[in-house]
């Protein structure tokens, strides 16, 4: 915690600092424009939306029952699955969500307790600065106020950005279709939340192992669990920072990176790695025409000099021999 | 009357069409030209290639490829565009040198520069088009939603415009070979202006390539992944482009001989010295860029395992070794050296084009290496439009003016 | 064969265990059998053998909350509040868990569901028995047969 703790607030200052110094940067221009060195736009933060809901898995609690997965399936009228859902065979791999599987659960050996196996339930973790909407040339993600990051197909052309933006490989692809692929992901049951139900995998796990709430609430409720059983938890509550923080969290036992969670994101939203990039388009926009033609302007200026020189110089010569 | 009109009408088509399209020559004559080994090996990649294309808009991308959830890009976007676009800075760079920076002595190369750029970029497109779920929505990003902080937004953008900006900068060539006067007068006025938005789009393109893996820093292999991304991608299209301009105008002498002057055979050599020593001295700057890029992220552990190896034989061996070898050919005016130094420098580009979009991307996901080797219909459909490419950009040089003069036409 | 003489021995045996577990309930007003049926749209009521389950915890704080957790109950629900006889003064008035346990409330998170409040209470023994916790059929092997009317409805 310590560490996160730092982190945020070397982040709050290196922000300050690299806004202050956008003006200065913008005098330098130049080389340093393409060198990406601009940190900060000057954009206003945005720590998210108020009171936006999220989800809480605790690792320890889930026996892998896979009722999520059914629940999942039925309420968005996913094609049936190639193996039922009571079958446990597919534990033998480790999946990730697919074109037709919004969420899988996979299984990991427990090394304190061989008898007592420990499931990770994969989804769309509806980041807080979503690098799939970021990613979009088309605009067809929308970080909804309410929390679920949702995908519209009918504005998306299928370019595929967003997976690779996406830090947790989440969108799925639907690589068989020739006429209308498109991305399936996760949409944490955004209908039902605005019927005032809850995400049906959260409504299915019979050990309440998924829990929704407003993402607040559950931060709270996850350190509280952590702080009451130390023993049984580790002190991570993932998705806090990960990424920028994301609507969906994670209480485990064991250490995350021994789940396959992937655990050398940076605590930045992944857009503020490109915004140096982005800051200087507008840049170099209107300073290259300028720098350009003035370049040209000199070197024709230079050569008419020249050139009127050589003339003058023809002239004399002429008007030399004349005499 | 009428009839006679007609007539004449066609007569003149007729000998328009044999004069510009078949080179003056008839049908049959126009034909048996066209059987060399070269044809016949295009028409064999061709049979096998064009009918996968077909199949992959018939029945979806996983036909032809091994495109999946964890891995969705593969050899098209690797090798077609981002291996292809800063290839096609040729454009940019020779234009800007010409125009721009004055270097007049290289007017026989701008053409070739321009046209191969023009190409490259059009290509460019047609990759992405084979490897759009849905390709005929390419103008989305223009007309339907406005992702203003993607990347990729930025490349869409700035690609469209300069194809554009690059075919416009072609219309005196094209209106030469037309035998225009008047509009080509117009046509030869834009050119500063464009040449200008070239060097904009340019830039900003060839960096955006980069900056388009600055948003997954977990995914791509440390050693590639830099926040200065951005300069490597473009101080790299620019030798790119030169060493390619040195590779094509060597082949177009070698090959296209019927298609060029004693302007452009005569000054190559002197030429593609010049060239080389630009490319050296980008190559150099690269090579630095790259070790300070490794010193800011402080990675020089990573270079003792298995992808330092493969990131130390891509800047040695793709970028220290041609800079090296062009510095000797330079040095003692050897024009076959330095070809094949630029011939390294070329393949050094799309060695690290790869890496960085293939091969270093998704490194830690178990079997990575497994996953990335393309299955042969991939290979083939590849192979397909490289040869279109080729067999467009030969019939293209047979007819226009790009690599000789046409008569009548003063230097713009 | 011997078949008499086990069954004589199997019946008493089960004549003894019940009396004892009556004697037990008796004494302490629990009950033997609890009929968990709250999902039993889904899945088959449970037929939860109370006073078997008492008696291999142990204590009724095993699965009941004994010390205040939470805001629910004050100490004068089960205790005498006299300091001389306050521990001995238990009155064993352990609520059933649906007495508070209802259904899911988003605003409260930290409150389980009944469904969560039971199954996390079964866990804490059965994971890793019979197939709970490693293999998702062990559940309604154990426990609970899927409703029939939920077969029905599919």
């Amino acid at each position: 915690m310590d560490k996160k703790d730092n982190n945020s607030e070397m982040k709050k200052k290196s922000r300050t600092v690299s806004r202050r110094c956008f003006l200065g940067t913008m005098a330098a221009l130049g080389g340093s424009i393409l060198l990406g060195d601009i940190q900060a736009s000057a954009y206003e933060e945005f720590s998210g939306w108020p009171d936006r809901y999220g989800m809480l898995t605790d690792l320890t609690a889930c026996v892998g029952c896979r009722s999520c997965e059914k629940a999942c399936n039925e309420v968005n009228n996913l094609p049936p699955p190639e193996v039922p859902f009571d079958e446990k065979s597919v534990f033998k791999e480790k999946r990730r969500p697919t074109a037709h599987a919004y969420t899988v659960v996979n299984r990991y050996e427990n090394p304190q307790d061989k008898d007592r196996p420990i499931y990770r339930k994969v989804q769309c973790n509806h980041c807080n600065e979503p690098a799939c909407a970021s990613a979009c040339p088309i605009h067809a993600y929308t970080k909804t106020p309410e929390g679920p990051v949702l995908y519209d197909p009918e504005k998306c052309f299928g370019c595929r950005y967003c997976m690779i933006a996406c830090p947790f490989y989440v969108p799925a692809y639907d690589y068989e279709s020739a006429f209308e692929p498109r991305i399936v992901k996760c949409i944490m049951c955004y209908g039902r939340i605005k019927d005032g139900l809850i995400p049906a995998c959260a409504e299915a796990c019979p050990v309440e192992a998924i829990t929704f709430g407003k993402r607040d609430d559950l931060i709270k409720l996850a350190r509280k669990k952590i702080m009451q059983n130390p023993d049984r938890y580790i002190d991570h509550i993932y998705g806090e920072y990960e990424a920028g923080g994301t609507s969906w969290l994670y209480i485990s036992g064991v250490p995350f990176e021994q789940l396959d969670f992937p655990t050398d994101i940076s605590d930045k939203p992944p857009i503020e790695h490109v915004e140096g990039f982005l800051s200087a388009v507008p840049v170099v926009l209107t300073v290259w025409p300028a720098l350009f033609g003035t370049i040209y302007a000199s070197l024709r200026h230079r050569e008419n000099l020249e050139e009127e020189n050589n003339q003058n110089r023809k002239k004399e010569e002429e008007r030399k021999d004349e005499s | 009357m009428n009839h006679s009109d007609s007539l004449e009408k066609s007569v003149d088509f007729r000998s328009w069409f044999m004069d510009k399209l078949l080179m003056g020559q008839t049908w049959p004559e126009y034909m048996r030209t066209l059987v060399t080994p070269f044809n016949i090996l295009a028409a064999v990649i061709l049979s096998i290639g064009l009918p996968l294309i077909a199949m992959r808009f018939m029945y979806g991308l996983t036909v032809v490829t091994h495109a999946s959830n964890d891995y969705p890009w593969g050899l098209f976007l690797g090798w077609g565009l981002f291996g292809g676009v800063p290839l096609s800075a040729t454009g940019f760079v020779m234009g800007t040198a010409y125009y721009i920076f004055g270097f007049k002595g290289y007017r026989p190369l701008v053409r070739l520069g321009l046209l191969a750029g023009f190409l490259g970029y059009l290509f460019a497109v047609i990759y992405l088009l084979v490897d759009l779920g849905r390709p005929w929505r390419i103008y989305y990003p223009m007309l339907i939603g406005y992702g203003t902080a993607s990347v990729l937004f930025l490349v869409a953008w700035h690609v469209a415009l300069y194809l554009t900006v690059q075919f416009l900068e072609l219309t005196p060539a094209i209106l030469e070979w037309l035998k225009s006067r008047r509009v080509y007068r117009w046509a030869t006025m834009i050119t500063i202006a464009m040449t200008i938005a070239g060097i904009i789009l340019s830039t900003l393109h060839q960096s955006a390539l980069g900056a388009m893996f600055l948003i997954a820093p977990g995914k791509l292999h440390p050693l590639w992944y830099s926040p200065y991304i951005t300069v490597f991608f473009l101080t790299s299209s620019i030798y790119a482009a030169l060493a390619l301009v040195i590779l094509i105008s060597a082949i177009a002498a070698r090959f296209l001989k019927n298609a060029t002057d004693n302007n452009f055979l005569g000054n190559l050599g002197k030429l593609t010295i010049g060239l080389g020593k630009g490319t050296t001295v980008c190559l150099y700057v690269y090579f630095v860029l790259k070790v300070i890029g490794i010193a800011h992220g402080n990675h020089w552990d990573l270079l003792a395992t298995p992808y330092g190896y493969w990131f130390i034989i891509e800047i040695a061996g793709f970028v220290l070794l041609p800079a090296l070898i062009l510095t000797y050919a330079v040095k003692s005016k050897r024009v076959g050296v330095v070809r094949f130094g630029a011939l390294l420098a070329v393949a050094g580009i799309i060695v690290n084009r790869i890496n960085v979009s293939i091969i270093a991307f998704n490194w830690k996901l178990p079997d990575h290496l497994h996953h990335i080797i393309p299955p042969w219909p991939e290979v083939a459909v590849v192979l397909a439009i490289v040869t279109i490419h080729i067999l467009i950009f030969r019939w293209i040089l047979n007819r226009l003016p790009v690599l000789r003069e046409a008569p009548g036409y003063k230097a713009h | 064969m011997k078949k008499p003489i086990v069954i004589v021995v199997a019946v008493s045996a089960c004549i003894v265990f019940l009396a004892s577990v009556y004697s037990y309930a008796a004494d302490h007003r629990v009950p033997k059998v609890v009929v968990l049926d709250s999902i039993a749209q889904n899945y088959k009521a449970v037929t939860f053998d109370h006073a078997t389950h008492s008696m291999i915890a142990e204590k009724c704080g095993t699965c009941h909350h004994q010390h205040s957790v939470g805001d629910r109950r004050s100490c004068m629900e089960c205790h005498t509040l006299d300091s001389s006889i306050f521990k001995g003064s238990v009155a064993n008035t352990f609520l059933p868990c649906k007495d508070c346990h209802g259904i899911y409330d988003p605003s409260r998170p930290g409150m389980p569901g009944l469904r969560g409040a039971y199954h996390r209470k079964c866990f804490q023994c059965h994971r890793g028995m019979n197939g709970i916790g490693t293999d998702p059929k062990g559940c309604n092997e154990t426990c609970h047969a899927k409703s029939s009317i939920h077969e029905v409805n599919k």
